[in-house]
């Protein structure tokens, strides 16, 4: 394919993820620290970003499980972590969810928890299956980086 | 290389200290004071940056708030790491959160201290310095090894060559030979400046590591 073409196609999916309110101006800033010293900087803090995020997930899900009552503290501060590492890829739904979430939680809402958090993973999936399919995409029009990919 | 490693004196430290709250430059001033270091603060990236131009070789080490207006801490990594400054740089955040730790890591930094800190951080901050010192040596002494070894390797080839050839050789073979004594055979030596940590530390002040 056109090498021209592709990186127009990269360009074209990243403006949509901004265009569906899905990434913010942190995205911006993360693509900024990527240079020749660390060509995959962005691949690599998402990848991380989806590492750390799933633990927290699953965390979150447990505690959510140990109803009789709620532990609405718990529950807060996994969100707060969560929403730290959302907020550090520019992913701006997910964290409007985690806000949303944190909402319930201090109104001690067991129901409103549940229901935005089912929400939230709903948003988180979409969007990782979104940027997962725009890194490969940038990895083949692959410009000027080096394609050596870090463990 | 050893400007920022002094033998004389291994701990020894002029520290750069950069935190937009001034209370928590008072307390890096207290804990550098404790342990004789000699230390300069800001509350703003850009005019550290200007000192930091001005005087390469006076500052051993630097620690960096996260989360500063204007010149951030990441792009301030950055810009240590492209201007080629040997001072190991510990990023400071009121916060801990591994995607940051992570972010910094991979831009060069090679420690991550969480606020408030303790002052016993102070007591053994010239190991970053005193580390990343023994990793330049090694580096060098193998990266003049390896030069001594492509010296001698191609010293015998061209004892095979001439030997082969029979007569003396013609100028192409020559050429050959002088270009591979150009630099270093193997490409993946990393340069000096691209160095990152062996070893990563998170800094809690609730635990050491």
């Amino acid at each position: 394919m056109d090498r021209n073409q592709s990186r127009r196609q990269v360009a074209a999916m990243k403006q949509s993820l901004f265009d569906q309110g899905l990434l913010d101006e942190q995205f911006i800033q993360l693509e900024e620290l990527q240079d020749d010293a660390n060509p995959n900087f962005v691949e690599e803090i998402v990848t991380l970003h989806y590492r750390d995020s799933s633990r927290l997930i699953t965390s979150i899900e447990q505690a959510l499980k140990e109803r009789n009552p709620l532990d609405f503290n718990k529950l807060d501060t996994l969100m707060h972590q969560f929403k730290g590492s959302s907020s550090s890829i520019g992913a701006k739904k997910v964290k409007a969810e985690c806000n949303l979430f944190r909402e319930y939680c201090r109104a001690g809402s067991a129901e409103g928890c549940m229901r935005s958090f089912q929400q939230l993973k709903r948003e988180y999936a979409a969007l990782r299956k979104k940027l997962e399919a725009y890194f490969q995409l940038a990895r083949q029009a692959g410009p000027q980086e080096t394609a050596c990919r870090s463990k | 290389m050893a400007k920022y490693y002094s033998e004389k004196s291994p701990t020894a430290l002029t520290i750069l200290a950069i935190d937009k709250d001034p209370e928590v430059l008072e307390l890096i001033k207290k804990g550098c004071n404790k342990y004789s270091y000699e230390v300069m603060t800001f509350t703003d990236t850009l005019p550290a940056v200007d000192v930091l131009r001005g005087n390469r070789d006076d500052f051993n080490l630097i620690l960096m708030d996260l989360h500063m207006p204007g010149m951030d801490g990441y792009e301030f990594l950055r810009f240590v790491r492209r201007e080629e400054f040997f001072a190991p740089v510990i990023v400071m955040s009121s916060e801990e959160n591994r995607l940051s730790a992570g972010m910094a890591f991979l831009l060069g930094a090679c420690d991550y201290w969480v606020k408030p800190l303790g002052e016993y951080l102070f007591q053994t901050v010239w190991t970053h310095v005193y580390r990343k010192y023994l990793n330049e040596k090694r580096k060098q002494k193998d990266n003049e090894k390896l030069e001594d070894d492509n010296q001698k390797r191609e010293t015998n080839e061209d004892a095979v060559v001439v030997s082969s050839v029979g007569e003396t050789p013609s100028s192409e073979d020559g050429d050959v030979i002088e270009s591979n004594k150009s630099g270093p055979v193997n490409p993946q030596l990393p340069s000096a400046g691209s160095s990152r940590p062996q070893r990563r530390t998170k800094t809690k002040n609730r635990k050491g590591k």
